[in-house]
């Protein structure tokens, strides 16, 4: 898919956004800030994140309007603020935009297993990368609205 | 001229069809991540491993126990059939079991599976006469298996202790008849019957990171069971008739996404100690591996321990289960 075809569209970042919102209330690790190479290690792979999305058919319509620049910028610093970074978002409000996308089970899954993609090819530790799954997986109740 | 021309297509088709149908389903059950849109109903859309391997009973579990986990990688939404295959190979005996489920909407799993076996040694007495005449015969049966959810997420939750819990039941039924084992420890008076139902509850938890880091699956099970030695030597015995309630744990770690190394035991009961045959739990360490979402292969060492009239039944289990 070509890249250049996305253009912003709110409710596709947040969907993909609110995956990492979970943080504030999760206690900061930083070893594992470290770990991720800090904010331009996070920045690095959030860009391959995001390649291996639009590449991926079973998820990729959700983000076939989004603002892909924006897009990694806002996950970039949600992902380094969850892991304790001096980083914040500042992006739209998570809740009521993801009832209008209507997120699945299935697509919230598929969304963590390419960041699962992007993180082995970044050679981010298991330990580390459950770290942040962990932080991410009880965001699924509020995103799962299908 | 057409008429032909279809009749002709049709011969071929159906000759092909018969040829291809292994390699198609092969072919389907190894290809990688379909391009399919994420809500299919045939999608899988549970994260990989989270449907455990078809156990010897044919539930989706660890192996040799069922776990609260629906077969498949269905979510709420989505149905996957899977099949496997199964063998355990011991100094007196082996089994074999071929397996077939489905997992409905993470909801309702129904599972069906068949096993059999051949004896491989007599039992001697103290003076090196054969005291039961065991070599060749077969054991073997049927196991009709259901399994509900209840409530709970294995995997969601993670920042609270709730389970995923389910209620199973299985009917089994001895397939063997003639020169095979059940029949004859009822022909000695053992008074086992050739069939029996098990209902089990089962809670199953992923701790998200839990060991060292590593996620953690923790399972119990608490089994009310007539059954000796699964079923694989009848239900039920003399003085012993009644049914009991055995527990079952099982343990694993994920070392990546796609391995787990785990541990199980399963409790028996000892229905046939007045026949003069002792039965022991079963335990066995485990290593899974899922390449993908459509294959898995498991390896443990089993230990059975004392299995009716054998005694140190302790050896190799492997199982490969697809998901379609």
């Amino acid at each position: 898919m070509n890249m250049k075809q996305f253009k912003f569209r709110p409710a596709a970042l947040a969907m993909i956004s609110g995956l990492v919102l979970a943080c504030s209330a999760v206690s900061a690790h930083a070893g594992y800030y470290e770990e991720f190479g800090q904010k331009q290690g996070i920045a690095n792979i959030i860009n391959d994140f995001v390649g291996v999305v639009a590449a991926d058919n079973r998820i990729n319509s959700y983000f076939a309007h989004a603002n892909i620049p924006a897009l990694k910028a806002a996950l970039t610093n949600q992902v380094c603020e969850a892991l304790g970074g001096p980083c914040k978002y500042t992006g739209p409000a998570m809740g009521p935009l993801h009832h209008s996308i209507g997120v699945t089970q299935a697509a919230f899954n598929a969304l963590t297993e390419d960041l699962i993609v992007a993180m082995d090819q970044h050679h981010v530790s298991v330990p580390a990368q459950n770290h942040l799954i962990k932080i991410l997986a009880p965001m699924s109740s509020d995103i799962i609205t299908k | 001229m057409n008429h032909q021309k279809h009749k002709n297509d049709r011969k071929v088709s159906v000759l092909n069809r018969r040829k291809c149908a292994w390699g198609v389903m092969l072919g389907l059950a190894l290809s990688i991540p379909m391009a399919a849109h994420a809500d299919d109903v045939m999608g899988k859309g549970r994260f990989l491993a989270t449907g455990g391997i078809q156990s010897l009973d044919g539930a989706a579990g660890g192996g040799i126990n069922p776990w609260a986990v629906i077969a498949g990688y269905g979510t709420d939404q989505q149905i996957n059939p899977t099949a496997s295959f199964t063998n355990v190979t011991l100094p007196d005996f082996s089994v074999n079991q071929l397996a077939v489920s489905v997992g409905i909407y993470n909801r309702l799993e129904l599972s069906y599976a068949y096993q059999t076996g051949t004896l491989g040694s007599n039992v001697y007495g103290p003076n090196g006469t054969v005291a039961l005449p065991l070599d060749g015969m077969k054991i073997g049966q049927h196991i009709f298996g259901a399994k509900l959810r209840l409530f709970g997420d294995a995997v969601y939750n993670s920042n609270n202790l709730l389970p995923q819990v389910a209620i199973g039941v299985e009917y089994k039924k001895d397939v063997t008849g003639g020169n095979s084992l059940v029949p004859a420890l009822q022909s000695l008076g053992a008074g086992v019957e050739d069939h029996g139902t098990d209902v089990y509850l089962s809670a199953t938890k992923v701790l998200i990171g839990g060991f060292f880091g590593y996620n953690w699956l923790i399972n119990g099970n608490l089994r009310y069971t007539k059954a000796n030695e699964t079923g694989l030597l009848g239900f039920g015995g003399v003085n012993h008739d009644s049914a009991h309630i055995k527990p079952e744990f099982s343990t694993a770690v994920l070392l990546r996404p796609d391995v787990a190394i785990g541990y199980e035991y399963k409790g028996m009961s000892n229905n046939l100690s007045d026949a003069g045959l002792k039965q022991s739990s079963w335990q066995d360490v485990f290593v899974a591996y899922f390449p993908n979402k459509s294959v898995s292969l498991a390896l443990a060492f089993a230990r059975l321990g004392n299995v009716g009239p054998y005694t140190n039944q302790n050896g190799v289990y492997l199982n490969g289960t697809l998901t379609f």
